[in-house]
């Protein structure tokens, strides 16, 4: 008994994924609204754009606790695959299922897309590796009031100067929409959505019963709500590149 | 009824096995699955042929011996019905029926359809049971239990042990059935003493056997002859992660 | 051959406290140095086997399932008697003692069964205090019923699953020590012969079914809980594998069968669909607590149920049961249907059922409170027949259920071959003719839990053990070639007929010559057509495989062929025992109105027999019964 550690347990590890779950739906969900200021034009949205990247360390703090979540939660899935192949090494030649969807099944499967897509993603709007014309996208904002000063060695205000200014700040908006200006971008970004609503419309509901949150009679009702949640993400993220290229959401920014 | 099967043969657990291919002209709809394949049993034997192995014993839908997958579901296609109270007249004329063993690496075929579910046996020695010696127990109205949790406890001891959980599973999990043996007794006063020890050896046995883990697809719940709920998992887990931390 | 039952003498009600007073003790040190094999890990094997092992003695369980949790004790139903008299309702250890007796239509011992009416209330408490989920009322104590028509509730009962439920009870405390180190499970494995040393039961011939391997194994004593041997009939509601192997070779080796022709039919069984039919199914006799028995007037009235009317059906358990009715016991009931049914009234395309009618009880009560009460059992019938059983009657025949006869044992649940114990339906000792409802789970547990963990010290103070018999001894090595020997002459007869058509043959002979109801004609047919079969059996057998695998044929046969030597006794006991009484009824012991006539006179005594050779009439020994507590009387229903 002592030799065995119940963290390395299958329940611990359907712990983890349950958890780590839990957190990047959170963040999924939060960042679906965030985006969805798209709508309310250019300014709303690069002032919410500004705001997050003026957070400073709880930016960076946020992003690590994401990141641990995302590998973590992509680790423990890819281990426990393995380990669930190989406790049927012979399949059935003939399969019917009854519960399961082909979602469910298939959960591997639309998470490496989704989690192939997050690296791009991040590579495409967060690095800028993929376009680094993105970081030429800058916008004058103001006049904001500012104040500035100037303080002597002994902490003393020597000159006050008040004032209006005109700023600079970067164009996220500018980039959202040249980013979906181009169909192969727009698609890929929709398509990556779809599998995550076909992800968490199982996700969310297993992630209640892992944890033993859940109940005959809720278990129908969390299997309802995770599907709500999924394809109402989909709707909401994939509404702004469909907006773009179809309906020319923000056209006059990129000319 | 003519019926044609598709079914699974291996001489032994080290042999490799494949499918073969039988008919079966003159089929009774009155029949059980399993006299059905006793009729193809006979008519092999008298070709000189070995009858096809398969287990089953009380033949009343109790003892949990059946265990064949049909047509990609363990104990045939109807709801909360072992192999062997599933009746003919639920196949069309003129089908062909595919019945394979239960697959799962902690099951190894041990020939043709038949399995070893040992694995069961150990994952109940490891703490299903209360550990009181013969005549040591209390009046047995001395301890007074609600009929809710009474109820509740038989929901999950009604396990019959058969395995169709694990053949069902797509991961081959065994998660339905240690759940249902723990939430048992994590359900009645008699169980509590142990309760903590008892969830962490019996996942830990779980474990060890080689079942997969639990994905939620709950094929277990449906596939289950007495139609345990996948709740008992929900609760094992949340006892588990409680054992784990407080132990 | 003196039959000395070691019965204590005095007052029943203190002799089995006084007797344990009296028996022996082994010293808890020393108990680890005697090895006990346990056959079988039913009601009766596996709580033996447990509560061994909580002892500290070192015990080695058989059985021929892949888990000791499959044995056949599952499939019990209805539920346990125990005389806790929780209800209040005048219930008492000599209550359920009487009863018992008088229900076994006087042919068991007293003591044996005041002793089992005792430990019930203890087998109550311990399965609790294991986690068996009994039903229980809303107040939080447990819920009674009456059973099979006993006038005070005293059934404890696990939804329809009694059986399965005491069975994990008793397995979850075989588990204990087996993870405990004491107990050493074997499964599939099955008990091909016993092997006798100096007298003395020294041990067990096994064969692997899986690899065919044929092994010894030795112990202090053995302990046979194997079951009873009711699949004779072919079709009854045992399961597929429950044979009289392991019993009958026990005959063979000189143990006493006592009473073999005492066999119960259960009434409320699913009738034959056909000649595929390979086992019957119980309904549970609660049924008969709502539905009304019938069948037509008239003989071969084809119509549908529903168009025959009223004046036109007969209730025939009403009418000749007034008091009683629907509810009579279970052999009255049994043979007035099988009664009907030879007048040509029978129902169904056999012409085997009756009907068991639930509209009346559904119009009174409604159809909620009848699928409340009987829900799973109306969905297992309709199941199986594909009939609803909501709009049209069920069909019900009779079936056999369980044997009361079996190995002959003494007060410590011994044979007559020291170290032999045999327990549960493979004894004969508590139900004499005649099994009460709820009674079978009882003894199973009465025998494992508190009876054979006594007595088995008792026997062990009392013989020293040759410790040094090994499975190299002689009689293992002859016993095991002789097993071998066995296993390769069937497999080289080579013939045509497969063992399942023996058994059919040998089933419908006996169901129809020692079945419900015999007689001296039919008894002296039976007698003379089974050694015909079994000839026939080892002139035109074909098995095919190979010794050294699983063999699902080769297993049968080797079960069929000791059904083939057995059904012999059974016809033999039948034959001699010129009486009616409990579920041996003889056409010629009958009231004008077809009741049971028992003769005390001659018959109340045990009938054990002897093995003297196959083919060859077994010696009839005899144990007396006297009734000092229950007079004898007459068994009425009216």
């Amino acid at each position: 008994m002592s030799s065995y550690n119940p963290f390395n347990s299958t329940i611990f590890n359907k712990v983890i994924m349950a958890g780590t779950g839990v957190i990047l739906v959170l963040f999924v969900i939060g960042h679906m609204v965030g985006n969805l200021q798209v709508f309310l034009g250019a300014d709303v949205f690069n002032t919410y754009a500004h705001f997050l990247k003026s957070t400073g360390e709880l930016l960076w703090l946020m992003r690590l606790v994401l990141l641990l979540s995302l590998v973590l939660h992509v680790y423990t899935s890819i281990k426990l695959k393995f380990l669930n192949m190989k406790a049927r090494p012979e399949g059935y030649s003939v399969t019917s299922y009854v519960k399961s969807t082909l979602y469910s099944r298939t959960m591997i499967y639309s998470g490496i897309t989704i989690f192939l897509f997050v690296v791009y993603h991040l590579l495409h709007f967060t690095a800028l590796v993929t376009n680094p014309e993105y970081a030429d996208y800058r916008e004058n904002y103001g006049p904001v009031l500012q104040s500035s000063g100037v303080i002597d060695h002994s902490g003393n205000i020597i000159q006050v100067t008040e004032g209006e200014g005109i700023f600079d700040r970067h164009d996220a908006y500018k980039m959202v929409i040249a980013g979906f200006n181009k169909p192969i971008v727009a698609i890929v970004y929709i398509l990556a959505v779809l599998f995550l609503a076909l992800h968490l419309s199982h996700a969310i509901q297993s992630m209640f019963q892992t944890l033993g949150w859940s109940g005959p009679k809720t278990t129908p009702r969390l299997m309802l709500v995770s599907k709500l949640i999924g394809w109402g993400l989909f709707i909401g993220f994939a509404s702004i590149p469909v907006s773009v290229l179809i309906f020319g959401l923000g056209k006059g920014v990129i000319g | 009824m003519k019926l044609t099967l598709n079914i699974w043969r291996q001489k032994d657990k080290n042999s490799k096995g494949q499918f073969e291919n039988y008919n079966l002209n003159e089929v009774s709809p009155d029949m059980s699955f399993l006299e059905m394949l006793d009729v193809l049993n006979e008519d092999l034997l008298h070709k000189g042929d070995e009858p096809v192995a398969f287990d089953h014993d009380c033949r009343e839908g109790i003892c949990g011996a059946c265990s064949m997958t049909i047509n990609g579901r363990p104990h045939g296609p109807e709801k909360q019905t072992t192999t062997c109270q599933l009746h003919m007249r639920k196949f069309n004329d003129g089908e062909t029926i595919t019945i394979e063993p239960f697959r799962a690496k902690p099951f190894p075929v041990i020939r043709d359809l038949i399995v070893d579910r040992t694995a069961f046996d150990r994952i109940q020695q490891a703490g299903g049971f209360v550990s009181v010696n013969t005549g040591s127990s209390p009046d047995s109205n001395a301890v007074p239990i609600a009929k809710v949790a009474a109820d509740k406890a038989f929901d999950a001891a009604a396990c019959i042990g058969c395995g169709a959980c694990v053949a069902a599973c797509p991961n081959g999990a065994a998660m339905l059935f240690t759940s249902a043996k723990i939430g048992q007794f994590a359900l009645l006063p008699q169980g509590q003493p142990e309760r903590k020890e008892r969830v962490i050896a019996m996942v830990k046995q779980m474990d060890s056997e080689g079942f997969g883990a639990c994905t939620n697809h709950y094929e277990c719940e449906a596939a289950c002859p007495k139609g345990i709920s996948v709740e008992f998992i929900a609760m094992m887990n949340r006892d588990f992660m409680k054992a784990s931390f407080t132990r | 051959m003196k039959l000395d039952s070691k019965t204590p003498s005095g007052p029943i009600a203190q002799s089995w406290d006084k007797y344990r007073f009296d028996m022996k003790l082994i010293n808890p040190a020393n108990k680890r140095k005697f090895k006990i094999l346990v056959v079988g890990t039913g009601l009766a094997g596996g709580a033996a086997a447990a509560t061994f092992g909580e002892l500290g003695y070192n015990v080695e369980t058989f059985t021929y399932n892949d888990s000791p949790r499959r044995a056949h004790s599952i499939a019990a139903q209805g539920g346990i008697n125990a005389a806790k008299n929780y209800q209040n309702d005048g219930d008492s250890i000599w209550r359920l003692f009487y009863d018992t007796v008088k229900g076994g239509d006087f042919r068991a011992r007293e003591a044996n069964v005041y002793r089992l009416a005792q430990v019930s209330a203890n087998i109550i408490d311990q399965c609790v205090a294991q986690g068996v989920p009994f039903a229980r009322e809303y107040g939080g104590t447990l819920a009674n019923r009456s059973f099979g028509g006993a006038q005070v509730s005293r059934t404890f009962y696990a939804r329809g699953q009694t059986g399965q439920q005491l069975l994990l009870g008793a397995y979850s405390a075989l588990n204990r020590q087996i993870a405990a180190g004491k107990v050493k499970s074997h499964t599939r494995k099955e008990m091909l012969d016993v092997v006798l040393v100096d007298g003395y039961a020294r041990g067990i011939v096994t064969r692997d079914l899986v690899t065919g391997k044929i092994e010894s194994h030795v112990g202090d004593a053995v302990v046979l809980a194997t079951g009873g041997y009711g699949n004779v009939f072919f079709l009854s509601t045992n399961a597929q594998a429950c044979n009289v192997t392991a019993t009958y070779r026990a005959y063979k080796k000189g143990a006493l069968f006592a009473n073999p022709c005492f066999t119960q039919i259960h009434p409320t069984c699913i009738p034959v669909s056909g000649d595929h039919q390979s086992k019957l199914t119980l309904m549970s006799e609660s049924l008969r607590n709502d539905g009304r028995i019938w069948v037509p007037k008239n003989k071969g009235d084809n119509r549908a149920p529903q168009d025959i009317p009223e004046q036109e059906r007969d209730y025939y358990l009403e009418r000749k049961y007034p008091s009683f009715g629907n509810l009579s016991p279970r052999d009255i009931s049994s043979r007035a249907a099988k009664q009907v049914c030879d007048e040509g009234r029978g129902v169904g395309s056999t012409g085997y059922g009756v009907y068991l009618d639930f509209a009346d009880a559904i119009g009174r009560l409604g159809k909620h409170a009848i699928e409340e009460r009987y829900g799973n059992l109306f969905e297992m019938y309709e199941r199986i027949t594909g009939e609803d059983p909501y709009t049209t009657p069920m069909r019900i025949y009779p079936a056999s259920h369980y044997t009361m006869g079996g190995l002959w044992v003494d007060y410590n649940l011994m044979s007559n071959i020291p170290g032999l114990h045999v327990i549960g339906e493979a004894n004969f000792s508590d139900h004499g003719a005649n099994r009460l409802g709820a009674s079978a789970l009882m003894q199973g547990l009465a025998d494992g839990y508190f009876v054979i963990p006594y007595t088995i010290g008792h026997f062990f103070a009392n013989n020293p053990v040759d410790k040094s018999v090994t499975t190299s001894h002689p009689e293992f090595q002859k016993a095991e070639q002789e097993a071998k020997d066995k296993i390769n002459l069937l497999l080289s007869i080579n013939g045509k007929r497969t063992p399942t058509s023996f058994h059919k043959e040998l089933g419908n002979l006996i169901w129809d010559k020692v079945g419900m109801a015999r007689n001296e004609a039919g008894l002296k047919e039976a007698i003379a057509r089974i050694p015909q079969i079994r000839e026939e059996f080892w002139a035109n057998l074909n098995v095919t495989g190979e010794p050294d695998s699983l063999n699902m044929a080769l297993e049968k046969a080797l079960r069929v062929a000791d059904f083939l030597e057995f059904a012999e006794v059974m016809a033999w006991d039948a034959l001699e025992r010129d009486e009616s009484c409990g579920g041996h009824f003889r056409e010629e012991h009958q009231t004008p109105d077809g009741e049971a006539v028992r003769d005390d006179e001659n018959f109340a005594h045990v009938a054990a027999w002897e093995y003297t050779g196959v083919g060859n009439k077994p010696t009839r020994h005899q144990e007396e019964l006297t009734f000092e507590n229950v007079p004898l009387s007459v068994r009425s229903y009216k």
